[in-house]
């Protein structure tokens, strides 16, 4: 594994336990996901670095897109319900 | 009339500059990465409130909009060298997508500084807590 594909390993799963994390804590999943989006588009990114194939630019693409149509959703969802106070509990779904 | 500096070193030349262009960019990507991931737990210990989350990705965002920056500077650097036409295709593709993506990245960190703005204002004018 080169040191780009470890590093962007890692940021993968800095993402993974940031979502883990904020679920298990207060059910704050919509804060950790928007967190996680960005830490896998900057490992989306560091492939991109290493891996100019139109198979490593469709991935990169496709992370941007997922990221872009999830923090729409989100953002749609926060105009409808009020934002998490810190202390309280789940957000309704 | 012999070339001053013969194409192959131009090439050569300029190919060097773009792996360090785009380590740059490299470089600012998995720091500002790390620097969001130490952050987050720093928050998580402190159990500050949802401004100081938007904060943390704030300045998340900046990291990879700056390594955005060099690596569209590779990219434009890299067309230089780009000796086929798939090559350029290739480059197209990865700078229109570094550019749409530090576009949304703008608008969205212009978005949560007003947010940020937002709730200092909020918390200023009293608590209703």
């Amino acid at each position: 594994m080169s040191v780009v594909d470890t590093l962007s390993f890692a940021l993968g799963g800095a993402g993974v336990v940031v979502v883990v994390i904020m679920t298990v804590l207060g059910g704050r999943w919509r804060l950790g996901l928007s967190l996680a989006l960005d830490l896998w588009l900057a490992a989306g990114l560091l492939r991109l670095t290493a891996d100019l194939s139109w198979r490593g630019i469709a991935s990169a693409a496709t992370i941007v897109v997922i990221r872009q149509l999830v923090g729409f959703g989100m953002r749609a969802d926060r105009r409808v319900f009020d934002p998490v106070t810190p202390g309280a509990g789940p957000t309704p779904a | 009339m012999p070339d001053v500096i013969s194409e192959e070193s131009l090439r050569n030349a300029v190919d060097v500059l773009v792996r360090l262009v785009e380590a740059a960019g490299a470089v600012v990507i998995v720091v500002g990465a790390a620097i969001g991931f130490a952050r987050f737990l720093i928050w998580l210990v402190r159990r500050q409130g949802t401004g100081g989350f938007t904060s943390v990705r704030l300045d998340l965002g900046r990291f990879l909009v700056l390594g955005l920056e060099f690596q569209l500077a590779g990219d434009i650097l890299r067309t230089a060298i780009a000796p086929t036409f798939e090559d350029l295709g290739q480059l197209a593709a990865v700078a229109a997508i570094r550019t749409a993506l530090n576009y949304f990245l703008a608008k969205e960190i212009k978005e949560e500084q007003a947010e940020i703005a937002r709730e200092q204002h909020d918390a200023g004018g009293g608590d209703p807590r």
